[in-house]
């Protein structure tokens, strides 16, 4: 009932004279005026051939390679009210700075919100977990000392003592030292682990230290290629170049051996210690793929992580 | 309405007065014949010294009519010239002559070598990989300590479950002291803890 009074209202609105007064009183302004004016213009200039200019699609019909094309991704389970993030689809076959493309990134991986303690407790985890102390001081009974006495009680001018074990003496035990190979082992949760990449991931991105590649294949085995590469795209001083899986092009394995700031990681080699060392990160698109399915995955998995205990490795007790 | 014209007169003095170089105090020393003796008297300070007068001060006038005015400013001088000594000394001499002996080599850590550029590969490899390799068989160390944290009896205990048997055939002497440990510390950790627990009964 509402809206059928609704409707009555607006269609007896838009014929009412006092609205079409007003219409043409903004016809007749300078407003209008002036978008009339650009209007007239720009047809005239679209009329002209000469100084004419080839729209985009017939550039795209000449030579396809020459025009960026805006490549939509498909984002799994993305969230409506956040807007993916977009980057440029990058070349390594020419020098120079070619884009191939646009693409979008997921926002719960590229733009998380920038949590440093998160950061903070995967680096040290990635520090400490994996350290063993073998640092191992004798306590008394550790000694190979005889229990007798080493001199007697009274008599000479010295303090007295028992054994040559004592802590008094110089060549004594140390009572409360390090003891053992000691492992300073411990897991974050998995969730801390995943927030991590997903952090350090969005740093790189929201400082323009990220880079999207279609693969990483080079025309030339020099190595000096690389580093014009490099300086002409002001990169850094040290660059990460993750790729889909273990088997890299021939060419680009030759040319970063003898640069010790650009390295190559698989998907599975990616950490947040690494990420935040070298200046520059460069993904692949199979590797941004890849990279988003397995996080997207384990974020939103609510299953208790298989601890490495005696229900799962019982093969080591 | 007084710190304004204190400010105002200062501010047309500070005109009239010229700074001292430093880099003439320090020739006119070096000229001097007691005072080059020592090497860095500058860096260093003596105990003896010469005062001089300054040499920016206002004088108006030659000869007889030589006089110098009234001025916040004025030098004192010239008085009577004498000699200064003081015990304070400054800062130690750098060995400048002196021959190095036993000197160790300074040695940079390379951050870039094969170790350290990619020390935490593989970290997340449960996560990114396929979920069969744990990060926990990455880790290189005794077996009874991969993926075990625990105190020092717990540890001891481990030990022996893995390697008793292989302790007991060739090194007695060696199990013996293990087992001497534990019987110590099983006592410390039940019966020698209280509420408040002091540093020699922690459970390390």
């Amino acid at each position: 009932m509402l809206g059928q009074t609704c409707r009555k209202i607006t269609g007896s609105l838009n014929v009412s004279p006092r609205i079409e007064f007003k219409r043409y009183l903004w016809r007749n302004s300078i407003c209008q005026q002036k978008i009339d004016i650009t209007l007239k213009y720009t047809d005239e200039a679209s009329g002209s051939k000469a100084n004419k200019e080839p729209t985009l699609y017939e550039k795209f019909l000449k030579n396809p390679k020459s025009v960026p094309l805006i490549t939509s991704r498909k984002l799994e389970n993305c969230n409506k009210y956040r807007q993916p993030r977009q980057a440029w689809l990058e070349t390594l076959s020419t020098v120079e700075d070619h884009k191939l493309g646009m693409l979008d990134l997921h926002p719960d991986i590229f733009a998380v919100h920038p949590r440093l303690d998160i950061l903070y407790h995967n680096l040290r985890w990635q520090e400490f977990y994996k350290k063993i102390d073998y640092n191992w001081t004798p306590s008394r009974g550790d000694l190979d000392v005889s229990g007798g006495k080493q001199m007697p009680q009274k008599g000479t001018g010295r303090a007295r003592n028992r054994n040559r074990s004592s802590i008094m003496f110089r060549t004594g035990a140390k009572p409360l030292g390090p003891k053992g190979p000691r492992a300073l082992f411990y897991m974050l949760p998995k969730q801390y682990r995943v927030q991590g990449l997903c952090t350090a991931l969005s740093f790189k991105y929201a400082q323009n230290n990220l880079h999207i590649v279609d693969s990483l294949e080079i025309p030339t085995d020099d190595p000096e290629y690389i580093q014009d590469l490099i300086d002409t795209r002001f990169w850094g001083f040290s660059a990460l170049f993750v790729d889909d899986t273990d088997y890299m092009p021939e060419n680009i394995t030759y040319a970063l051996a003898e640069f010790p700031s650009y390295n190559i990681l698989p998907v599975y080699g990616l950490n947040v210690r690494d990420m935040l060392k070298h200046e520059t990160l460069i993904l692949t698109l199979a590797a941004v793929e890849k990279i988003e399915q397995k996080l997207l995955f384990h974020s939103s998995r609510n299953k208790r992580s298989s601890k490495f205990s005696m229900d799962t490795r019982y093969d080591q007790y | 309405m007084f710190i304004v014209r204190k400010f105002c007169s200062i501010a047309t003095l500070c005109k009239t007065i010229k700074p001292t170089n430093f880099t003439e105090k320090l020739f006119k020393q070096q000229d001097h014949p007691t005072l080059c003796l020592t090497a860095a008297k500058q860096f260093h300070g003596s105990a003896v010294h010469l005062r001089e007068p300054k040499q920016d001060a206002i004088v108006i006038g030659d000869g007889d009519r030589k006089y110098e005015p009234q001025s916040p400013y004025r030098r004192h001088w010239p008085k009577r010239f004498q000699f200064v000594t003081s015990t304070r000394f400054g800062p130690t001499l750098p060995r400048v002559n002196k021959e190095l002996k036993h000197q160790l080599p300074f040695n940079y850590k390379d951050k870039w070598s094969d170790k350290s550029a990619l020390q935490g590969a593989n970290d997340y490899i449960d996560i990114l990989g396929d979920g069969t390799i744990h990060p926990v068989d990455l880790i290189k160390g005794p077996a009874f300590l991969i993926g075990y944290n625990a105190n020092e009896l717990g540890r001891l205990n481990r030990r022996l479950r893995f390697e008793g048997r292989y302790l007991a055939d060739n090194f007695p002497s060696e199990l013996e002291k293990i087992l001497k440990r534990i019987k110590f510390l099983r006592k410390k950790y039940n019966y020698k803890r209280g509420k408040r627990v002091r540093k020699r009964f922690k459970y390390r």
